[in-house]
């Protein structure tokens, strides 16, 4: 049992996850910064691609559609440079699935929208959400969670961070 | 609490702080912004979400193609009843198309399922007027194309130019 908990443990620890983790940090930091790009320049069009979803009573779709795209900004940045990167990942998991309810009831209403990801409605007219668009998210997602699960020792500052601490921490302290 | 979980409430907690600075900052930058939103909507936006197409598309073909002679062909007459009583092409099913009086969703799946399981490799529909864009056989043909039915093709010139054939 005990060499069974410790394998568990040598595989769950092993180095290669963190370098794995990395770039798939690097992927969803990218994804994530080109996707709020198009919002953060008109807020006004991506109020208009939220409503388009009819899901949200209207006094929720403005402050969606003021805050998502800085969340978005800055969960992409906090997962390129590794600054708390396995709370970014958590939160790339939250928006993955509220975008993922949004695009079921699309779906299961059958409109015929963008879904709005990388451009608006409007200028994104031919690219229209489908099982596809479930399935990419649905592959985010599972990018997401396995960096909350592996990346123990995230590259970037969190790593330069936890370098210090133990420096400072005096041995048998720990 | 094992170690373990409380690693994931920190992370959890990490999550939280972070989306609320983040959130704030947005909510601080569209308030400095010129074209900012509103925080409430004042009225409901304008949304344009087009209907899904249900009508498909069509060949336009002569009243001379062989095809529409063929035994691999499912023939159905656009008309109304009375004429295709005094003249129809044989074998022919009439399914009337009226622009007023549209065919059911259910009555036209019905009619799909039909042609569909008659394991015909085309399907002719002829009616009034030209067989071009607003005539009963395109627009039928279109209804039907619409539904999931392959190779559909339209007679050019209906039932006139199959009679001034023959």
């Amino acid at each position: 049992m005990a060499e069974q908990i410790s394998r568990f443990d040598r595989f769950m620890n092993h180095p290669a996850h963190s370098f794995i983790a990395y770039f798939v940090r690097l992927y969803l930091a990218w994804v994530f910064i080109s996707a709020c790009i198009h919002k953060l320049v008109d807020p006004t069009g991506f109020a208009i691609d939220i409503a388009t979803y009819q899901m949200l009573p209207l006094v929720f779709i403005n402050p969606l559609a003021i805050v998502l795209p800085y969340v978005e900004l800055g969960t992409g940045f906090m997962l390129m440079i590794g600054l708390r990167a396995r709370a970014a990942a958590l939160m790339v998991c939250g928006m993955m699935l509220m975008f993922m309810i949004a695009l079921s009831y699309a779906l299961m209403h059958d409109l015929s929208i963008s879904c709005g990801c990388f451009a608006s409605n409007a200028a994104a007219g031919s690219d229209p959400i489908s099982g596809l668009t479930m399935l990419r998210d649905s592959a985010w997602l599972i990018l997401a969670i396995y960096v909350v699960i592996f990346d123990r020792r995230p590259f970037g500052i969190d790593r330069l961070i936890g370098k210090k601490t133990q420096q400072q921490t005096p041995a048998g302290e720990k | 609490m094992s170690a373990e979980v409380k690693k994931y409430l920190i992370i959890l907690r990490d999550a939280v702080i972070a989306t609320a600075i983040l959130a704030s900052a947005g909510l601080f930058i569209n308030a400095v912004r010129s074209d900012g939103l509103p925080f409430i909507a004042d009225k409901p936006y304008d949304i344009f979400v087009p209907c899904p197409e249900t009508l498909g598309t069509v060949e336009v073909i002569p009243a001379t193609d062989e095809r529409i002679f063929d035994a691999g062909s499912f023939v159905v007459d656009a008309r109304e009843q009375d004429a295709y009583n005094a003249w129809h092409l044989d074998g022919a099913l009439c399914i009337t198309y009226d622009y007023l009086d549209p065919i059911s969703p259910e009555e036209l799946k019905n009619i799909t399922m039909n042609i569909a399981s008659s394991g015909k490799a085309r399907l002719i529909v002829y009616g009034d007027g030209d067989g071009e864009l607003g005539s009963t056989g395109y627009e039928l043909g279109r209804e039907l194309a619409g539904n999931g039915i392959k190779n559909v093709f339209v007679v050019k010139g209906g039932a006139d130019a199959l009679k001034g054939g023959k």
